[in-house]
């Protein structure tokens, strides 16, 4: 990765700032990242997007306002009797589930679990990634081949192929949790990441300023902390944003299948699966946790897409 | 047009007039605000002529023959004011067609890097039989020939067998004198060449240069050198063109400018180039950086860094002015007074 | 001048011994490099980026190493650093040896040697602050604290030429020039006797090379630091050095003083690089006769027997093919290794 901006890449113009007087005010990487991306409308809808969807999980009362009562303690207003009504603009916005509960809460709740898988499968992927990935590529030798060779043998194994084995070797008998997903999920992202920052490495480490770090006496963990980090961080950061996305999608994939969340949970996934037998008569039931699911999924992707513009020099 | 009627016309008139650039000023858009490439930079090449194009990074001096090759990226980079004429023909504004038919065929143009400029999956001599396949629609075997005799002509030895090896293959002077030959593939009138030789071992600059006087001498092209350096062209330049900020502060026949250069930058840059001859002295540098394009120095330009600089030249521009104890031109208030 | 004789190889052709008052003394240095590839059974052969070189750099002193892309001359600063693990030989730092140091030995001893990188863009870590830059060797060596440090990088950076005020600022502001001030800056904060100098201006402009070069100058005539200045830049190396080594293949071909190197060249390969360089004065370079070499140099891997200059040297005989020709004195007052010395 070379710098942010690179006046020499234009033909002809000195835009660096030279003469001793003029050197401006402190400008970062991650100021002229954010400079590049608060002109794409994308990143803004993108962002929006991201912002409902984590309120909605950290705060659904935001979105609904259940009115709890005696005859109703969950405020949810599930009367059997309205099973599966469809969408009014009056009363039920999404219409009702099978249960006859507002399907508006449902979907709105749903976020939680899904966004929650998401965020600790990544950090777990991530995690493990920059942690393996650094010494490989840092280190090289011995401790590459294996942890390489390691992530090949997970790349050889069909993703749910490898979810299931994880997940029924997780799973005991009190039946499965949410948290065995994440892990499920997690565990098997790494390799991608692994290939991706070693590969940042191996190229930044040959960089003189980290010569230059070695040439003063630092220790290997200032090198891979200060100095090969920040540097090598930024693709990786840009994989995580869009694994979000491809995540939300994974789990309720597995879910769907019926491999993945508990039963009882809230979540989009599970909402698919109990409405796949309905589609007929109850569309309604498919069509918004589909929808959530897409949007939530898309604006993951699409802001990794804008940061990596935002990242890459090449782009600007 | 067909190989016959090139062959047999006189291609240039020695001393004709080929390349005029005229008030060029080129600026980019960036977001830090419109900034200025070049300015009002004028100069002409005739056959038979080297024009050395003298100045440092950000001088702005391979600005005008990247216009002109259309190197520059459309937007941000503008072309404000001014012409470029070649053999009369305005190119600033002709159409695309009209340009790539003069680029290529008439100027030729080669780079500091020609491992970057070779591409790296093909064989060199394919890659220089290709300009006579597709402009000149000559024959595979017959470009292949022409391209080993081209090979042979720039003094890459065993030419047949170095056709048939790739870029990587080839050391630096190597691939420049390839370049050199797809260069002259298509005999252009005019060979601009950037930074020729900045990449090259000091023992290899020195073959190249001499590889692209003696092919001058050969065909009468005219040839322009964009240089950083002040002695490698030194022996071959005809004119010298002095470029700092954006602006030509100098010009002149080379001999009597490297005598004595005229504007207080020229004579700067003279003084600082390391001498393997003579007392060595400490060097004489000029203080400070260039300026930076968004942010240029009022009046001239040079203004911080000059010793000689008085009230005048921190408020006024100075005008180019013809030089009057020799020929040549500089952009200086105090001319001839030091 | 008499640190300045010492230094070189005794006339005779005897063993090259440790110089006892040299800052840094090498001797017999080779690295190799493993090549990938080849056949089982059949391994390519290393390269040899650096065959066996001895060169002292005296207290206070500059000693140039002077030769062509490709030569190994980086590839000596890199070992001598310990970036690169020697294949064989020995580095006396003011009599230590540095090759034989543990990790707790080699880190103080990185306090006195520090290096200066050809590339100012490539050399400074683009996520830090200059001060972060400048003070990081304080902070590894856990010198000075705090307050201190500031003051001491404010100190620094005025030394380098550069206002106290540019420390909050990142290295992409800065031209190219100032990058290697910064970088200076940061080579003499733990203020170092040995300074290894990469190319350290050959990226630069030429008016600001001159300005650079000064600067190095000053600061030694300060601190009394001795340089290893690594070069192709034969006429930077004439202004700064007191001691040249001319490198080729691998190889020391020609070391002396430099008034025995510029003025007295008798090695074939200087005498061709010295022709090749261009004064900017065209009435005496159109009259010039330069030597110019046939061919490129051989690959490392693969080098000539016998004088590796052979192959491109016009007065190549038989015995050149045969024999190593040593680096001794023939006559010309300083060592040359060549059989037919001029």
């Amino acid at each position: 990765m070379t710098d942010a901006f690179d006046p020499s890449s234009r033909p002809g113009i000195a835009l660096a700032a030279s003469s001793a007087e003029d050197v401006g005010d402190p400008r970062t990487f991650w100021g002229d990242a954010w400079r590049i991306l608060r002109r794409k409308w994308l990143f803004w809808v993108s962002l929006t997007l991201i912002v409902i969807f984590v309120t909605m999980a950290v705060f659904p009362q935001l979105y609904v306002w259940p009115s709890p009562s005696p005859d109703d303690p969950s405020g949810l207003h599930c009367k059997l009797t309205d099973t599966r009504l469809g969408p009014s603009f009056s009363e039920h916005w999404y219409g009702t589930d099978v249960q006859g509960c507002d399907y508006y809460a449902q979907v709105t709740y749903g976020a939680r679990v899904s966004l929650t898988v998401a965020l600790f499968a990544t950090l777990i992927t991530v995690g493990l990634g920059i942690l393996l990935g650094g010494l490989a590529g840092y280190y090289g030798g011995f401790l590459d081949s294996i942890i390489s060779r390691t992530a090949d043998g997970f790349f050889a194994l069909p993703y749910l192929v490898g979810a299931i084995i994880v997940l029924s070797a997780l799973t005991t008998s009190d039946g499965r949790q949410t948290w065995h997903v994440t892990v499920a999920i997690g565990s098997l992202g790494w390799p991608a990441v692994v290939r991706l920052y070693r590969s940042t490495v191996l190229q930044v480490k040959q960089l003189e300023y980290v010569q230059a770090a070695r040439a003063l006496g630092a220790s290997d963990f200032r090198i891979l902390t200060r100095h090969i980090l920040p540097n090598a961080v930024a693709p990786t950061l840009v994989y995580a944003t869009i694994s979000m996305g491809a995540v939300i999608s994974v789990e309720a994939t597995l879910s769907y299948l019926g491999i993945g969340l508990p039963i009882d949970s809230i979540s989009w996934g599970i909402m698919l699966q109990e409405a796949s037998n309905k589609i007929e008569r109850s569309g309604h039931l498919l069509w918004f946790p589909t929808g959530y699911l897409i949007a939530a999924s898309l604006a993951f992707v699409l802001m990794g897409e804008q940061l990596r513009e935002a990242f890459d020099p090449r782009f600007r | 047009m067909t190989d016959t009627t090139v062959a047999f016309e006189p291609s240039i008139r020695n001393g004709e007039t080929l390349l005029e650039v005229d008030d060029l000023t080129v600026v980019f858009d960036t977001e830090d605000g419109v900034v200025q490439a070049v300015s009002d930079m004028t100069w002409s090449l005739a056959a038979g002529e080297t024009l050395a194009i003298l100045g440092e990074s950000g001088s702005g001096k391979s600005v005008s023959v990247q216009t002109l090759m259309g190197l520059i990226p459309k937007p941000p980079g503008r072309v404000v004011k001014g012409s470029i004429r070649y053999r009369g023909e305005e190119l600033v504004d002709a159409s695309a067609a009209k340009l790539r038919q003069i680029r290529g065929s008439e100027i030729a143009m080669i780079f500091q890097d020609p491992l970057s400029a070779l591409n790296p999956v093909y064989r060199v001599g394919w890659q220089i039989a290709e300009m006579f396949r597709i402009h000149r629609g000559a024959s595979r075997s017959d470009a292949n020939r022409r391209a080993v005799e081209l090979m042979e002509r720039v003094g890459i030895p065993n030419a047949a067998a170095r056709a048939r090896q790739y870029p990587h293959e080839f050391s630096g002077g190597m691939r420049q004198r390839a370049m050199i030959a797809m260069a002259l593939a298509l005999d252009p009138k005019v060979l601009i060449a950037d930074e020729p030789t900045t990449a090259l071992d000091v023992t290899v600059q020195a073959q190249i240069m001499e590889l692209l006087q003696e092919i001058q001498r050969d065909t009468g092209m005219g040839l322009v050198l964009i240089t950083h350096d002040l002695g490698v062209v030194a022996s071959v330049a005809d004119r010298v063109v002095v470029m700092y900020a954006g602006r030509t502060v100098e010009t002149g026949p080379a001999d009597p400018f490297y005598a004595a250069p005229a504007h207080p930058y020229a004579q700067g840059l003279m003084n600082s180039v390391p001498r393997l001859l003579g007392e060595r002295f400490r060097l004489e540098s000029i203080p400070g950086s260039p300026p930076s394009a968004i942010n240029m120095p009022n009046g001239c330009a040079f203004h911080p860094r000059c010793p000689h600089a008085v009230d005048r030249c921190h408020q006024e521009r100075p005008a180019f002015v013809e030089l009057t104890d020799r020929p040549g031109g500089a952009a200086c208030h105090r001319t001839g007074e030091f | 001048m008499t640190s300045t004789e010492s230094a070189l190889p005794p006339p005779s052709g005897a063993p090259y011994a440790p110089s006892s008052d040299a800052l840094l003394s090498v001797r017999g240095l080779v690295k190799e490099f493993p090549q990938r590839g080849g056949l089982p059974g059949r391994p390519l052969p290393p390269v040899q980026a650096v065959s066996g070189i001895d060169f002292d750099v005296p207290a206070g002193k500059t000693h140039g190493l002077v030769g062509e892309s490709g030569c190994g001359k980086s590839t000596v600063a890199r070992t001598v650093l310990r970036l690169e693990k020697p294949t064989a030989g020995a580095a006396m730092f003011e009599g230590a040896d540095l090759f034989g140091m543990d990790r707790t030995a080699l880190r103080d001893a990185r306090r006195n040697i520090q290096i200066v990188f050809q590339d100012p863009f490539a050399s400074l870590n683009p996520r830090m602050t200059v001060q972060t830059i400048i003070e990081e060797p304080l902070v590894i060596h856990g010198v000075s604290s705090g307050d201190e440090r500031e003051a001491r990088v404010a100190d620094l950076l005025r030394r380098v030429g550069l206002s106290p005020e540019h420390a909050n600022r990142y290295p992409h502001q800065f031209s190219g020039g100032q990058r290697q001030r910064v970088g200076i800056a940061r080579a003499l904060a733990l203020e170092p006797r040995l300074i290894i100098a990469d190319e350290p201006v050959s990226a630069l402009d030429v008016s600001i090379q001159a300005q650079v070069v000064n600067l190095l100058r000053d600061i030694q005539d300060e601190s009394g630091v001795g340089y290893l200045f690594i070069a192709h830049d034969l006429a930077i190396v004439r202004n700064i050095s007191d001691l040249v080594s001319v490198m080729y293949l691998g190889k020391i071909v020609e070391t002396g003083t430099r008034d025995e190197i510029f003025d007295h060249a008798s090695h074939p390969y200087t005498k061709a690089l010295l022709s090749a360089v261009p004064e900017p004065n065209p009435v005496t370079e159109r009259v010039r006769q330069r030597i110019v070499l046939e061919g490129d140099v051989p690959s490392p891997a693969d080098p000539p027997s016998g004088c590796r200059f052979r192959t491109r040297c016009w007065k190549a005989q038989e015995q050149c093919i045969h024999e190593v020709p040593a680096l001794i004195d023939r006559g010309a007052g300083h060592p040359v290794a060549c059989h037919f010395p001029e």
